[in-house]
This record gives C-alpha cells, sequence and structure tokens, in this order.
C-alpha cells in the first residue's frame, strides 16, 4: 500500500479541519466545532501524471493542495510520497521534503516579490536549500530553469522586476521557481485562472510541456473543467471536503457516474452558440462545510435520492475500472442526461413565451421574432412589424 | 429596430504620463430585445464602452470622439473644441478637419427638436458658432496650412482653457447630468462589475430597492415596497428576503437581487458588466438562464460585457470582440463563430478550451495585449498576428463588412472570410 511501482503520491483518507475559535463554556463542554475543509480523501499520483482537481470555492481543493506540499499539517491520514509518510514531519525532515515539492500559486502579481528582481526570486529557493556550491553555479541553474519556462533569452529577464514584467511572463518566472530546485512533485493552485485567455493557453502548453520533458507529476487545481480537462491525465471531483468522483479525464467528462458532476458539467458553457446543451438543474446552495449533513454529503441536492442516502455515508467505490464514485447508487445510476441534440433550443416564442425546440416548427417573421406554429396561426401577422407570418421547418 | 446606437465612439484617458486611448473608434448598434456581447481580455476598453454609453466616466475620462445614441436620443457625443483638438494632434490634420467640419456643419444646420438630444439648444448655438469660424478660416484662401493650424489651435485654446469657457463648460455638463440621472436606470440601467459587493452593507436589501425606485419613478413607499417583492418573485427570491441585510445573501442571491434591482424601473436597456464573474459554474449558469428568460418576457435589450467567450456563446444573439480599445469584430455570433473574418477572433476561439468535441491542442497568441497609452502603430494587432504582413504595420485597417451583419476591422477580412487565408 506504501508504495506502488510507478506511484508518487499516495493519499490514503486525508483530512484537514480547521477549528473554529468558540467560547470559553462551548470549549469546556466539548462543543467545539471544526470546519471540515478535507475529509477522508484517497488518490495516488502516478509518475509523469497530472492530476486535475475540480470543484467549487470552498470545496476544500486548495487545502488539499497545501496539505500535499505541506503547508498544511493533516489533521488525520497518511501521505507516502516515494514510499515515505510526510503527513508528520517536522523540522529538517520536512525542510527536505519541501524541496522535492513545489507550489506554483494563483495571482502572479501577489506571488511574486515586487522588490525582488528574477533572479533573486528565482534564486531564493536555492539559497534557502543551500544548493549549488558556488555563485557561477548557481547563475547556470537560473538560467536553465527561466529557460525552461521559455523566458528566452534568460539574461534579458533575469533582472528585472517584476512590474516590468506582463502577466504572462510573472506567471512564468512563478514556474521557474519552481523549477530550479528540481522538484520531483508540483501542485499548480489555478494557475492560469488569472490570466487573460489569450495568455492561459501559453502557459497551460507550458506546463504539458514539462511534464512531457522531465515527467513531472502534478497536482492541478482548478474551478474550471474545461481548463482542466485540457490540462489532465485524471479527474478528481471535490464536493464539500470529498472527492465525489474520480477517474480518467474523458471518462468522467464523458460519461459521469455521480450526480453532483453530472450537474458541475452541465453548467459549463461551451464556447459554441450552435450547441446550446442540456440542463441538469440542482437544488439549493452548498451546505456549510461546519455542519456537516449527515449520510451522503450531497444528498440534499440529489435528483436521485432515496432513503438510504440521509443515513448512511457510502463507500468511495471503483464502479468502473480505474473510475470511482462516491455514491450508493454509482454505475447503477441511469443518470437522466438530456440529449445535447433534443433539447437545442431554437430561442423562446414572442406570444406564449414558452421556448420552442429544434423540431418544432415555427415560423420566424422578418424582425427576427419567433412564433410557435400554433401561435403563429392564432396571430396571422406579426404584432411588432405587422408583416405576415410564415412557418418553417 | 434599432434602440443603441453607438458611432466611432471615442473616450480617452488624460493621465499624466499622456492619454490612454482607452476606447478609439468603437461602432456598434443594438436592437430591441437583442442580446449583445461585449468580449475582450482586461484593460481592452469595455468597461470603458459601458461607462460612456451611460456617462458615468471617472474625471480624466472624456468621450473625444463618436456619438451615442439611444432610442433616437443623442445621449452623448464629444463636443466641438474637444474633437477638433484631437483631429490637430494627428499628422493629416487638415483634410481630416475638413471632413470634421463638413460633417458638424450638415448636423447643426437642420434645426434639432428639444427630443433628439439631452443637449440643450443654447450649447448647440454656441457651437454652431465655434463650427462656422473655424469653418471661415479654413476657407481662408489667404492663409498658409501653418497660419490656420495656429489660428485653430487658438480656438481650440480659447474654447478648452479659458476662464468663461470652463464655467460655461460646467454648467453644460451639468445639465447633461440632469438629464442623463433621468435616463439611467429608469432607461438604461447597469449592473456592475464586482455586483457582489455593490449593495451597502448597513441597509436592507429590499430597502435599497426602494430608494432607487423612490429616486426614479413617481410612487408612494407602499407601492414601492410592492414592487420589491414583485421584483424578488420575478428573479427567484424568497419574498421574506426583502428584510434581510446583504451580508445573509450568498453570492448568486446577491447576484439576482442586483439583477431586480436593475429590472426595477422597467429599463429598456441593461449593461451587465461581468455578471458572473466571481460566480461558480452553477450558479454563473442558474443567472445566466435567469437573465435569459427575464430577457425574453420583458423583452429588454442586453449588453454582456465578459471575458468569458462562453458566457456570450450562451446567452447573446450578437458578439463584439475588442482588442486595444477597437472593435476587431461585430456582428451575428453563429456566424462569428463559425466563419470568422478577424485573426485576433480565430486566435482567441483557438485559446479556448472546451469540454465538448474532441480534447484538441490550444494555440496560444503570442506577446501581450499593448500598453494602451502607446499603442502600435498601423493595426492594433499586428505585432501578435500570424498574418501581419508590411500594410499592417503602416496602415490602421477600416471596419469592412465580409457578410450581411457581420464586420471584421482588418486588411485581410475578405481573404480570411472566405478562407483564402488560414
Amino acid at each position: 500500500m506504501e508504495s506502488e511501482e510507478g506511484v508518487v503520491y499516495n493519499v490514503v483518507n486525508l483530512t484537514k479541519l480547521f477549528p473554529i475559535k468558540s467560547g470559553f463554556f462551548a470549549s469546556l463542554f466539548g462543543k467545539e466545532k471544526n470546519v471540515h475543509a478535507v475529509n477522508d480523501v484517497n488518490f495516488t499520483i502516478g509518475e509523469g501524471e497530472i492530476l486535475g482537481m475540480v470543484g467549487e470555492s470552498g470545496c476544500g481543493k486548495t487545502t488539499c493542495g497545501r496539505c500535499l506540499v505541506r503547508l498544511e499539517t493533516p489533521t488525520e491520514g497518511h501521505m507516502y510520497f516515494g514510499g515515505k509518510d510526510i503527513a508528520g514531519l517536522k523540522g529538517r525532515e520536512l525542510k527536505s521534503f519541501r524541496r522535492d515539492v513545489q507550489m506554483v500559486f494563483q495571482d502572479p502579481y501577489e506571488s511574486l516579490n515586487p522588490r525582488f528582481n528574477v533572479y533573486t526570486t528565482v534564486s531564493e529557493p536555492l539559497v534557502v536549500h543551500g544548493v549549488g556550491e558556488s555563485a557561477e553555479e548557481r547563475d547556470d541553474m537560473v538560467a536553465k530553469a527561466l529557460e525552461y519556462a521559455e523566458l528566452k533569452p534568460p539574461e534579458e529577464f533575469m533582472y528585472r522586476f517584476p512590474h516590468e514584467l506582463s502577466g504572462g511572463q510573472r506567471q512564468r518566472v512563478a514556474i521557474a521557481r519552481t523549477l530550479v530546485l528540481r522538484p520531483r512533485f508540483i501542485v499548480a493552485d489555478e494557475p492560469v485562472s488569472m490570466l487573460d485567455v489569450s495568455i492561459r493557453a501559453g502557459i497551460m502548453n507550458l506546463m504539458l510541456s514539462l511534464r512531457e520533458r522531465y515527467k513531472i507529476p502534478f497536482l492541478f487545481i482548478s474551478h474550471d473543467v474545461s481548463v482542466t480537462r485540457y490540462m489532465s491525465h485524471r479527474i478528481a471531483v471535490m464536493y464539500l471536503g470529498y472527492i465525489v468522483e474520480l477517474g480518467d479525464t474523458e471518462s468522467v467528462i464523458k460519461d459521469p457516474l455521480h450526480p453532483y458532476t453530472e450537474a458541475l458539467l452541465s453548467a459549463v458553457p461551451v464556447p459554441d452558440p450552435a450547441m446550446k446543451h442540456g440542463r441538469v438543474k440542482i437544488k439549493g446552495d452548498l451546505p456549510s462545510p461546519i455542519d456537516m449533513p449527515p449520510g451522503c454529503v450531497f444528498h440534499p441536492r440529489c435528483l436521485y435520492r432515496k432513503d438510504i442516502c440521509d443515513k448512511e455515508t457510502p463507500q468511495f467505490k471503483e464502479a468502473r475500472p480505474g473510475h470511482y464514485a462516491l455514491c450508493h447508487f454509482a454505475g447503477e445510476l441511469t443518470i437522466q442526461r438530456p440529449d445535447d441534440e433534443e433539447i437545442f433550443e431554437v430561442g423562446g416564442c414572442e406570444y406564449c413565451k414558452a421556448t420552442i425546440k429544434k423540431g418544432m416548427s415555427y415560423a420566424k417573421c422578418d424582425c427576427n421574432k419567433l412564433y410557435h406554429e400554433s401561435c403563429a396561426g392564432q396571430l396571422d401577422e406579426c404584432p411588432i412589424c405587422k408583416k405576415k407570418l410564415q412557418v418553417e421547418e | 429596430m434599432v434602440m443603441l446606437e453607438v458611432n466611432n465612439l471615442k473616450t480617452y484617458f488624460r493621465i499624466l504620463k499622456g492619454t490612454v486611448y482607452a476606447v478609439d473608434g468603437v461602432t456598434f448598434h443594438l436592437d430591441r430585445g437583442e442580446t449583445m456581447g461585449l468580449v475582450g481580455e482586461s484593460g481592452c476598453g469595455k468597461t470603458t464602452t459601458a461607462f460612456a454609453i451611460t456617462r458615468l466616466l471617472p474625471s480624466n475620462g472624456e468621450i473625444v470622439g463618436g456619438e451615442i445614441v439611444f432610442d433616437g436620443t443623442l445621449i452623448g457625443r464629444a463636443d466641438f473644441p474637444t474633437e477638433l483638438a484631437e483631429v490637430l494632434k494627428e499628422p493629416l490634420w487638415l483634410p481630416e478637419t475638413r471632413a470634421l467640419v463638413e460633417r458638424k456643419l450638415k448636423k447643426l444646420s437642420v434645426p434639432e427638436d428639444e427630443s433628439s438630444t439631452i443637449e440643450s439648444m443654447r450649447h448647440l448655438e454656441q457651437e454652431s458658432a465655434c463650427v462656422e469660424d473655424v469653418s471661415a478660416i479654413l476657407n481662408d484662401a489667404s492663409l498658409s496650412e501653418e497660419e490656420i493650424k495656429g489660428e485653430l489651435a487658438a480656438i481650440v485654446h480659447d474654447e478648452l482653457s479659458s476662464f468663461f469657457a470652463k464655467r460655461r463648460r460646467r454648467r453644460f455638463d451639468r445639465e447633461v447630468e440632469e438629464k442623463m440621472s433621468d435616463i439611467r436606470w429608469s432607461q438604461i440601467s447597469m449592473i456592475f462589475q464586482g455586483a457582489m459587493n455593490a449593495f451597502n452593507p448597513v441597509y436592507k436589501v429590499g430597502d435599497q430597492i426602494v430608494e432607487a425606485l423612490l429616486e426614479h419613478e413617481d410612487m408612494t413607499k407602499d407601492e414601492a415596497k410592492e414592487r420589491v417583492l414583485e421584483l424578488f418573485d420575478m428573479v427567484g427570491l424568497d419574498r421574506t428576503r426583502v428584510s434581510g441585510y446583504p451580508h445573509e445573501f450568498s453570492g448568486g442571491m446577491r447576484q439576482r437581487a442586483i439583477i431586480a434591482m436593475s429590472l426595477a424601473c422597467n429599463p429598456q436597456l441593461i449593461i451587465a458588466d461581468e455578471p458572473t464573474t466571481a460566480l461558480d459554474v452553477i450558479m454563473q449558469d442558474r443567472i445566466l438562464g435567469e437573465i435569459r428568460r427575464l430577457q425574453r418576457e420583458l423583452h429588454i435589450a442586453m449588453m454582456i460585457i465578459t471575458h468569458d467567450i462562453s458566457v456570450v456563446a450562451e446567452v447573446a444573439e450578437t458578439i463584439g470582440i475588442m482588442y486595444a480599445g477597437k472593435l476587431f469584430e461585430f456582428g451575428d455570433i453563429v456566424s462569428i463563430f463559425e466563419q470568422s473574418a478577424n485573426p485576433y477572433t480565430i486566435g482567441l476561439t483557438g485559446a479556448f478550451p472546451s469540454i465538448k468535441g474532441e480534447r484538441k491542442k490550444l494555440i496560444a497568441i503570442p506577446g501581450s495585449p499593448p500598453d494602451l497609452s502607446e499603442p502600435p502603430h498601423g493595426c492594433r494587432f499586428h505585432p501578435r498576428c500570424k498574418f501581419a504582413q508590411e500594410i499592417c504595420r503602416r496602415e490602421e485597417p477600416a471596419s469592412v463588412e465580409v457578410a450581411e451583419n457581420h464586420w471584421s476591422l482588418c486588411h485581410f477580412a475578405r481573404e480570411i472570410y472566405s478562407g483564402k487565408l488560414t
């Protein structure tokens, strides 16, 4: 269990609770409350693999990432990195572990020290860990790291300050800073969400090529499912501190097992106006991570809820090879996913305000207003432009 | 039927370093009941366009060219001396000045009736006198080019910087502002960026909407309260929430309340600036669905400003793609997505991942957007464009109508549209 062939990181029952400050009496009577940020999470990351982690804000994905680089100490559970449990490391051992794992943060405008130039920023990890014999050797390592991050030629960037760089270049500097120590594992926490679309693709391609070339495994955290799909081999979907689904990217995207994943995917907008897709409605809002719902955490919002769901906590089971879900009915549930084509919406009828779906016959008048066939029959002419209506299709 | 018409709008910001050409010649129109998406990267002038339309520009920003016509009424334009001052800075100032004066003479010679503009007749008279002065100087054959420029510069200085002129302009600005505040909210309402924080935290949400209603509509307090309840029903909020404070609302609920507020006075146009940016996907989807439903039921025109092209693809019928202060492509959304005629749009759609269809390699646009205080010469996209040629470096492209209701700002728009250039 501790170390499998080809597995870099093995996370077992990872739990992180944040205690809430409560009053003296409450603490006396043991009524202290916790924020359940990460609950009993299990996953592995293989060599050269990118694991994507998606979820809404407040679902615990960042906390999970921070635990993996040990910026947070987990409350419970084990994390085997290269066969060694690093969950409880302290002092010198922790420091040497941190040399192997690095993190890229969300906002390159905040994560770089404005008073450090690029050279100082990138060489700082070397200084902290005492890497490199001489100044020349360090210079060389910094130049190489900048080159890996596609900041070429490195001499041109080395003595610039963050304010002289664009957003994309800053994020490249942040990536160079993680690469300089030649880490064995990188956590990228929303590395592209603050960047503009035209620059975003460049950073994503850079990370993909780094993985390709140096086989560095990544944990890629993002709230954007489309971005995560592009980046990762496998996707973990988090909801309220639990991983509710884990599997191969295409398998999760095309054929989700968990009702939450299904709702999440159907809400993602598609950059194609011709593809109006079916929507799965879910009820209510995200419950508070302080008072967790009993049984399955998703049951208050689930469309397929049965009696067992609010009583028993489901198992994280492998419903299909390599595809896990935290649901009592994983794999058994026929997810009533409306077919994309079937519910293609043409538009709204001007007269009765109901939607016109593809395949229905409707009338379109010159002012681009639409009417159902039946409504058009009643109206005969368009009330707006006063022209006779012709039924098409 | 055209509801909002923006013609060659130019909005600049004056800063210590010089001028930021935030919006530089944007032309588009919006029909009644239509949804338009305005897409672009940060700092490309989307929000400035919206602020120019609602006349909410900060004090260092001004409209220096173009016109904004809303429902047949001129609600925004540059006044003549400001426009002239900008034209004089151009290398080809003489023909441009002539063209400007000709345009102005044509407009001002027709006596306009009160309802076609929000400006006072006195202001217009004042201005037409100034136009005639300039026209006289231009037609004076005895003057050399240098002298003409000198004279014009003197007029501009007089009109813009002298004590009396300044006082006069302040008065006109006040008059315009008064009229504009009648239009704002009751006819054009706006959902601001970061709507999550748009409510005052120390007042109840319902009361804030009541306040807006009392300010803009002729109704009693009880009527206004009744209307707020109606609005809450309309956007799908619980009626009991009217007496809640903003912090008791979740992000999605606050967004709904903001939408309710923008609908309060039955506007004909809503400008929504990044309405869903701070929301999670599921909430975003719900809000977009809500917006679409309301718009269909109430027949409101809508302008959605966002950086997310997929959001626009979900809700809009027309799309405008902005880059570096210019509208690079505008028109019917399906036409633009399926057969774009602009290299920037192609780059943008190629850089956007999707969860549908095959996983294809994304292609980044090299470089980064320009600094708008020193935009590149010629086409503003040429340093990043894969089709760029000599002409792109030299000349600014003009807007080309490649198909019905599809405009593109590119020297090679037709070639790209027809697929000759790939």
